[in-house]
């Protein structure tokens, strides 16, 4: 008995930490500055990638990343990039040594990615939805 | 020597004067780290003469490593950086890339020191992860058109004509090395694989002798430059060409100082085509020149013709792809085909499985097996 107990025990505990992972939504911000309020999933790639460099006033955009071991990157990446974040980096890898480009900085927690949002004029950003992003500008997605 | 240090200094000096004026800026120092380390396996089959030279036709072990820093303490300047270790190396060909670059805006990037000619797309496959494949295209271990990196000044930039078309141009200038029939790959055979299709069989022993003879030398060092043009559509498609030339070369004999200087003419061109879209990657190029060393001893022209083809589609982790790869040479022609298969599940791990067959009139077709496992980081 004790023995299926423990069985039980890890299967909820697997499919918590499963259902957890998938449930960690997230949410984009911009700069409070930008006049940008919705972006298409296509969009955002094209700038999390530095396919497109520019806001259409012509402002920099600057992508700022969580670190490669977050959740909700994870999710980001899935949902708006199509891909893992295995292969997100493996991008990254190939545009540093040819050259191209380098990948957005990366940072360790929401706040960090709030402060560098709040900070930089053309940054954009992704937090978790629980995230207090009052100080920056949330973007729908079309 | 010399050189190297100079300009390791005036990157240094030039970092050091920008971090004293940046205190007040926003922009804090980005430093980015990446790399890999490539175990390699090769066989060469049906080729005895290589055994008889070399003594051996397989091999296991580690091919390839190297490791890139970036950093970037402004926004405009960039400090790159690669040292990669691969077998038959020497030490200045260790350090791959180090140079600086100054970003004025896209339309205008100026970079100095070391860097890939950017002539080509097969010349940044010297890198394992940029290369689908194992073994690096002729183009590179050959270098009978256009050397792999140049020591020297480099301008680039993309002028945009609409939302989805722009043009880039890219133009360098400098001092390179030939590394022409140097070894390179595990067994020494790529790189070598020239002189093999070009030699009858039975010289084949006494050309090495001779090649390994002048290599206990300097390898010869030229001055050049070079120029690429051309168009991108969307991310997918870029459609080129490219121009290379060269008038001086610098060579040294075995154990001797004096340098001598020697008027030459090189004279090298081509096309490139990359379309990447969706999964479906094909690069594809023609390249044609001449070496026309104008001293009173040696005035025959060599004239060169190179065709590169490659394709690739991704299906999640694996990619398949074949290349093909002809090249009429000085004396004889001959091509390679090529098989394989890429297989990524992690970032962090890579498994290439390649095959070869080369074919050629004058000798018996014979083939070479790769394996390979990258560790990136």
């Amino acid at each position: 008995m004790k023995f299926i107990s423990k069985i039980v025990l890890v299967f909820i505990f697997i499919a918590g930490s499963i259902m957890y992972a998938n449930g960690q939504e997230y949410k984009i911000i911009v700069n409070s500055s930008n006049t940008v309020s919705s972006l298409s999933n296509k969009e955002v790639s094209n700038y999390f990638l530095k396919k497109k460099t520019r806001w259409s006033n012509g402002t920099k955009i600057n992508p700022v990343d969580l670190s490669s071991s977050s959740v909700i990157r994870k999710n980001f990446s899935k949902n708006i990039h199509k891909k893992s974040i295995g292969q997100v980096r493996a991008f990254w890898q190939q545009s540093v040594f040819s050259g191209k480009a380098s990948p957005p900085p990366e940072k360790k927690n929401d706040k960090a990615v709030i402060y560098y949002v709040k900070t930089k004029k053309g940054a954009i950003g992704y937090v978790s939805k629980n995230a207090n992003t009052k100080e920056v500008k949330l973007i729908t997605i079309k | 020597m010399k050189k190297f240090i100079l300009i390791f200094a005036f990157i240094i000096g030039t970092i050091q004067m920008i971090n004293a004026q940046e205190t007040n800026e926003e922009w804090k120092t980005q430093t980015h780290v990446t790399g890999y380390l490539s175990l390699n396996g090769e066989y060469i089959h049906n080729l005895p003469v290589f055994k008889d030279v070399k003594g051996r036709d397989i091999g296991l072990n580690i091919g390839e490593a190297s490791v890139l820093t970036t950093i970037k303490p402004l926004e405009k300047l960039k400090i790159n950086s690669v040292v990669t270790y691969k077998p038959k190396l020497t030490w200045e060909e260790v350090i791959t890339e180090i140079s600086g670059e100054w970003k004025f805006n896209e339309k205008f990037t100026t970079k100095a020191g070391r860097f890939l000619l950017p002539l080509h797309p097969a010349n940044s496959q010297y890198y394992a992860p940029m290369n689908v494949g194992i073994a690096l295209p002729m183009f590179v271990t050959n270098q009978p058109l256009f050397p792999l990196s140049m020591n020297g000044l480099n301008i680039n930039g993309d002028i945009s004509l609409s939302n989805n078309i722009s043009i880039h141009y890219n133009l360098s200038g400098g001092q390179y090395t030939k590394y022409s029939k140097k070894e390179a790959g595990l067994l020494g055979f790529f790189g070598r694989d020239g002189v093999y299709m070009n030699n009858n069989v039975e010289k084949v022993n006494e050309f090495i002798q001779q090649v390994e003879s002048k290599q206990n030398g300097i390898y010869p060092s030229y001055f050049g430059s070079g120029g690429k043009l051309a168009i991108h559509i969307g991310d997918y498609l870029e459609i080129g060409g490219a121009g290379f030339f060269s008038t001086e070369k610098l060579s040294k004999q075995p154990n001797e100082t004096t340098i001598f200087k020697t008027d030459i003419e090189i004279i090298n061109y081509g096309t490139n085509l990359v379309f990447d879209y969706n999964n479906l990657n094909i690069k594809a190029s023609a390249w044609f020149g001449n070496e026309t060393p104008n001293d009173a001893q040696h005035f025959d022209t060599y004239n060169w013709e190179m065709y590169y083809g490659e394709i690739a589609y991704t299906f999640n982790t694996v990619t398949p792809y074949s290349k093909i790869e002809i090249v009429n040479g000085r004396l004889k022609d001959w091509q390679r085909f090529t098989l394989g298969i890429n297989y990524r599940p992690i970032f962090e791990t890579t498994f290439k499985v390649e095959y070869h067959r080369y074919l050629q009139e004058y000798v018996d077709d014979f083939n070479i097996f790769q394996v390979a496992i990258i560790y990136s980081f």
